[in-house]
């Protein structure tokens, strides 16, 4: 990494500290503040909700919802990581939360079938719908790793889950996931989808 | 003439050249861990390709999908505020309710019993409470705290 990466790095993280510690002092400013915050993280939680979703309309509704909770509950962010991770932590929550609830999760299983229903003849097609297929139990550990970098202790901070149960998860999506690509060519998987969301 | 050789120094020798010195409980686990995590990595590997092109696919949606702006975020701050100050306000509200109502039978019981000429054990209940009570003020908040930190 350069050094002038670096320093901006090094700057951002500086501005979010003081942003944070605005924020944490209330008022007109720490309102300020906290937009400034949400502003700066939201693309971050927006792509994890669209890659946890694939559905736009639905990611954009758990980021708001994810921002909502994650201010309310702004006290118990310590400062120990990144706001951002932070951000996600409270957003796979919500989200594993939303999962539980029979409306949302009817409403999730909805827009679900539609999604999996509008996939294009893409590249894409047989991973998208290998990973929709996974429950969020394991989708949620597989794209914390994946895609975000995240150790196992991480995971399991963030999931507020065992150590061992994210090892089992993460092993278990592999599997599943290698399981239904190797079983089917690209592109010729068209089965109605029956897979439902392990809540 | 020979060097010494440094593990031979003590009374008692290390163990016999070649063998690595033993890890600690910790740091076997935690190799543990990172050999496991090697292992996820590597059964990940033959759907590197797919799992790319679905991470760069998402990238391409996300940057199609604008940001709002700041006005919207002030928005949802200002409320989430306002909803989690009447949240706070609530309990606060009864909290300061039952101090009142158990202040109000405290003291009723005290003078009912001094009423009905038990001095000795209303002179004993009152006491302990004296001492009790400033050791809950005094700890209360701290097992709170330390509960919203968890």
């Amino acid at each position: 990494m350069g050094e002038a990466k670096i320093r901006i790095k090094a700057g951002v993280q500086l501005r979010e500290k003081e942003l944070i510690k605005t924020a944490f002092a209330g008022g007109k400013n720490g309102e300020e503040a906290l937009a400034a915050l949400l502003q700066a993280n939201y693309r971050i939680v927006l792509g994890y909700f669209l890659k946890l979703t694939q559905d736009p309309e639905a990611a954009k509704d758990l980021t708001q919802e994810t921002m909502v909770r994650a201010i309310k509950n702004l006290r118990k962010y310590r400062g120990e990581g990144k706001f951002s991770s932070w951000l996600i932590a409270v957003g796979s929550n919500f989200y594993r939360d939303e999962l539980r609830k029979k409306k949302t999760a009817e409403k999730i299983k909805d827009r679900y079938l539609s999604v999996l229903e509008k996939q294009p003849e893409a590249e894409t097609v047989d991973i998208k719908r290998a990973l929709l297929e996974l429950p969020a139990e394991k989708r949620i550990p597989l794209i914390l790793k994946y895609y975000y970098d995240y150790s196992y202790q991480e995971i399991a901070a963030a999931l507020k889950i065992p150590l061992g149960t994210v090892r089992s998860r993460l092993h278990s999506a592999v599997r599943q996931l290698r399981e239904r690509l190797t079983e089917e060519p690209a592109g010729t998987h068209r089965k109605t989808p029956g897979a439902k969301e392990e809540l | 003439m020979r060097k010494p050789d440094k593990r031979q120094k003590g009374l008692f020798p290390g163990p016999a050249t070649g063998l690595k010195k033993q890890k600690s409980g910790l740091g076997r686990l935690k190799h543990a861990w990172a050999r496991d995590e090697e292992e996820l990595l590597s059964a990940l590997a033959p759907l590197k390709s797919s799992l790319d092109a679905f991470g760069e696919e998402t990238e391409e949606i996300l940057a199609g999908l604008a940001t709002p702006d700041t006005i919207y975020f002030a928005g949802i701050a200002r409320k989430a505020l306002a909803g989690s100050t009447r949240a706070r306000k609530k309990p606060a509200f009864i909290e300061a309710l039952a101090f009142i109502v158990a202040a109000i039978a405290f003291l009723t019981g005290v003078l009912w019993f001094l009423q009905a000429g038990y001095f000795l054990p209303a002179a004993i209940f009152y006491g302990i409470v004296a001492l009790l009570l400033p050791t809950v003020i005094l700890f209360v908040p701290e097992i709170q705290r330390g509960e919203v930190n968890e």
